[in-house]
C-alpha cells in the first residue's frame, strides 16, 4: 500500500499509470480464480462471466439509475454472486464435466451480453460511465484511481490469503487433494465447493466494476470465454494454489500484454508459449521459482557457515 | 451397548455377489478383528458402512440411528471414521496441516471469522495445532510435521492416515489393513498405539497379519466369499474348521 502511494506520487506518465490500473484489475480476477481453481481444485472455465456480470451490473446501476459507484460495486458483487450460485449447480459434476459445464456457462453469459440489447445495448456497449463514488465525491485522476484500486487489491489479497490459511482454507485444499478423504473426516464437500465458487465469483464481480469504471464503458468483447482461459494461464504461470503467485502472475502478464499491445494478434500465441514453458520448466509457476530461489539462498548461507 | 449393528448387508457388482447378508454387531469399547481371504469383501463392507457405496439391501445402525441413507461426511460427523487400505493422503499438504484438517468438524470458524482473525478463531487454530501435534507425537510422526505428505515412505503414510483419523476423534474407528507394508518393529509400535487408542475408542480392524490380529483382538469375525462364516475369540477362530477351510488356499493360519 505504501509502495502504491509512492508510485502514485512519483509516476506522472498517464500511460504507465493506466497500464498499472489494468494490471491491478487482473490481479483481483486472478486472486478470485485462484481460490476456485488453485485452492479448491475446481477447474472453472467460466470466470470471465462473473467479471462481465459485475461490469454490466455496475454500469447499468450507475448510468441508467444514477446510483453512486459504491452501490454499483455492491450490486456488481451481488449479481456476480447470484450468477455463481447458478453456476454452482454444476458442482456435483466432477473433473472434465465441471470444466465443460463452466465453459458452457461462460459462453451462454457472453451471448446474453451480446444479444440482450435492451439491457446491455449489445455490441454498442454502455458508454460514459462516471466515477462518482458517493455524493459529490469522485475519483477522476488516473493516480487517484490507481490508489483506490491498490487499496481494493490489498483488501482482496488479505481477505483471500487469510481465508486460504485457515480452517476454511484447509477444507478447500482437502477437497482439492482428495475428495473421498475429505468427506471421510466430516467435510461437507459440496457446501465448501459452492462457497469457494461464490467467493471467487464475488471478487470477479468486483473486478468487473473496477474495469468498467476504469475504461468508462462496457462492451461484451472483454468477457468472452477466452478471457477465462487467459486468467487461467495467469494463475498457472504464477503457481497454482499460491495467492502471491496469482497476484504476480496476473500483474506481470497483463503488463507485458498491454505493453506489447501493438502485437495483439500474437498475444494468444505468446500465452500459449508461456503456458508450455511453465508446464515444462516451472510446473509450480513463479511461486515455485520463488521457493527454488529461497532454497538456493538458504543453501548458500549454510555453505558459508560450513 | 451396541455401537454398530449391521443387519443383512448385501452387495453385488454386476453379477458378482460380494457381500451376502452380512450381520455384525459391535459393542462399545471392543477391538474387533475382521479377517478373511483376499477378495472376501472386507473393504467393500467398510465402504458400505461409511457410505462410499450403498448396500443393495440390509440395515446399518450406528449409535442407535439408522445411518444407511446418510452421505459419507454425515456418518463421519457422528463418529464413524475410517482409514483406507490404499492410503488417501492430502499429498500437497504438510503432515501437520493434514492432521489439523482431521480436526475440521470440531471447530466452527467459517469465512468471516477466518478473514478477521477473531479471537475465537485464533484460539481454535491454536487448539487444533496443539491437538494435531499431540496426535503426531502419539503415532510417532512428530519429527515429520513439516514434511510434505506426498514425500512420506509407505510405513509413514499408514501412520499419517491413522493420525488424520484420530484427529477426527472417532467413536468407531475402522482400520483397513493398517500394518500392510510395515516392518516388524513398526508393527509392534503400531500395536501399542492401537491398544492405547482402544482405551477410548471402539475399533474394527481388518488385518491380514494373523499375529497382529490374534494378539490385539478379543473377538474376531471371519468373512469368506461375502459371508460371515465364524465369530469368536482368537482361540475359537484358530480351531474353527470352516475358517481353516476358507484359508486353506492361502496356507493355514500362523500363530
Ligand atoms: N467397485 C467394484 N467393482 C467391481 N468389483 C469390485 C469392486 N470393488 C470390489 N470388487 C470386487 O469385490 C470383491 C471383494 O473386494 P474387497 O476389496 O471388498 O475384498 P477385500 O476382502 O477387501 O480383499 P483384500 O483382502 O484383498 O483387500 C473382489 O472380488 C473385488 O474384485
Ligand atoms: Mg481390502
Amino acid at each position: 500500500m505504501i509502495a502504491a502511494v509512492l508510485v502514485a506520487t512519483l509516476v506522472q506518465s498517464r500511460f504507465i499509470i493506466s497500464l498499472l490500473n489494468y494490471s491491478l484489475v487482473y490481479v483481483i480476477l486472478a486472486l478470485g480464480l485462484q481460490l476456485i481453481v488453485g485452492v479448491t481444485g475446481q477447474l472453472s472455465l467460466g470466470h470471465a462471466a462473473f467479471y462481465g456480470i459485475g461490469a454490466y451490473a455496475s454500469a447499468i446501476a450507475t448510468t441508467r439509475f444514477g446510483m453512486p459507484w459504491v452501490v454499483g460495486i455492491l450490486l456488481a458483487m451481488a449479481f456476480a454472486t447470484l450468477g455463481s450460485l447458478l453456476m454452482s449447480l454444476t458442482v456435483r459434476t466432477r473433473g472434465i464435466y465441471f470444466a465443460v459445464a463452466t465453459l458452457a456457462f461462460g459462453i451462454i453469459i457472453h451471448l446474453v451480453f451480446v444479444n440482450w440489447v435492451p439491457v446491455t445495448r449489445g455490441t454498442m456497449g454502455i458508454l460514459g460511465l462516471e466515477r462518482r463514488l458517493w455524493g459529490q465525491w469522485r475519483i477522476d485522476s488516473p493516480q487517484g484511481y490507481f490508489l483506490f484500486l491498490a487499496f481494493v487489491v490489498c483488501a482482496v489479497y488479505v481477505f483471500l490469503a487469510r481465508l486460504t490459511d485457515s480452517r476454511f482454507g484447509r477444507a478447500l485444499k482437502a477437497i482439492r487433494e482428495n475428495e473421498l478423504a475429505a468427506q471421510s473426516i466430516g467435510i461437507d464437500v459440496t457446501r465448501y465447493k459452492i462457497k469457494s465458487i461464490l467467493i471467487g465469483g464475488a471478487t470477479a464481480g468486483l473486478a468487473g466494476s473496477m474495469m468498467a469504471h476504469l475504461t468508462r464503458m462496457v462492451t461484451p468483447e472483454p468477457f468472452g470465454w477466452w478471457k477465462s482461459i487467459v486468467l487461467l494461464i495467469m494463475i498457472v504461470a504464477g503457481g497454482l494454489g499460491s495467492m502471491p503467485g496469482a497476484a504476480v502472475g496476473a500483474f506481470v502478464l497483463t503488463l507485458l500484454s498491454e505493453y506489447f499491445r501493438g502485437y495483439a494478434e500474437y498475444s494468444m500465441l505468446a500465452y500459449g508459449l508461456i503456458i508450455v514453458f511453465f508446464m515444462i520448466y516451472l510446473p509450480e509457476g513463479l511461486a515455485g521459482l520463488w521457493h527454488i530461489i529461497i532454497q538456493k539462498v538458504r543453501w548458500g548461507g549454510r555453505r558459508a557457515v560450513w | 451397548m451396541a455401537i454398530l449393528e449391521a443387519a443383512g448387508v448385501s452387495k453385488s457388482f454386476g453379477g458378482l455377489m460380494v457381500l451376502r447378508g452380512v450381520s455384525l454387531t459391535l459393542h462399545e469399547g471392543e477391538l474387533r478383528g475382521l479377517i478373511g481371504p483376499n477378495g472376501a469383501g472386507k473393504t467393500t463392507f467398510f465402504n458400505i458402512l461409511t457410505g462410499v457405496l450403498s448396500a443393495d439391501s440390509g440395515r446399518i445402525n450406528f449409535d442407535g440411528q439408522d445411518i444407511g441413507s446418510y452421505p459419507i461426511h454425515q456418518r463421519a460427523r457422528r463418529g464413524l471414521i475410517r482409514t483406507f487400505q490404499i492410503p488417501q493422503p492430502f499429498s500437497g499438504m504438510t503432515v501437520l496441516e493434514s492432521t489439523m484438517t482431521g480436526t475440521h468438524m470440531y471447530y466452527r470458524a467459517e469465512v468471516w471469522s477466518s478473514v478477521l482473525r477473531t479471537r475465537k478463531e485464533r484460539e481454535e487454530e491454536e487448539e487444533a495445532r496443539a491437538k494435531a501435534k499431540e496426535i503426531l507425537r502419539f503415532v510417532g510422526l512428530a519429527d515429520r510435521e513439516n514434511a510434505l505428505c506426498a514425500n512420506l515412505p509407505v510405513g509413514e503414510q499408514r501412520l499419517l492416515e491413522l493420525a488424520r483419523a484420530l484427529a477426527a476423534q472417532p467413536r468407531l474407528l475402522l482400520l483397513d489393513e493398517p500394518t500392510a507394508g510395515l516392518r516388524a518393529s513398526e508393527k509392534e509400535a503400531l500395536k501399542e498405539v492401537l491398544l492405547e487408542v482402544n482405551k477410548k475408542t471402539t475399533i474394527l480392524l481388518v488385518e491380514h497379519d494373523m499375529r497382529v490380529v490374534m494378539s490385539l483382538c478379543s473377538r474376531i469375525s471371519v468373512l469368506s466369499y461375502g459371508e460371515l462364516i465364524a465369530e469368536g475369540t482368537p482361540e475359537e477362530i484358530q480351531r474353527d474348521p470352516k475358517v481353516i477351510q476358507a484359508y486353506l488356499g492361502e496356507g493355514a493360519i500362523a500363530t
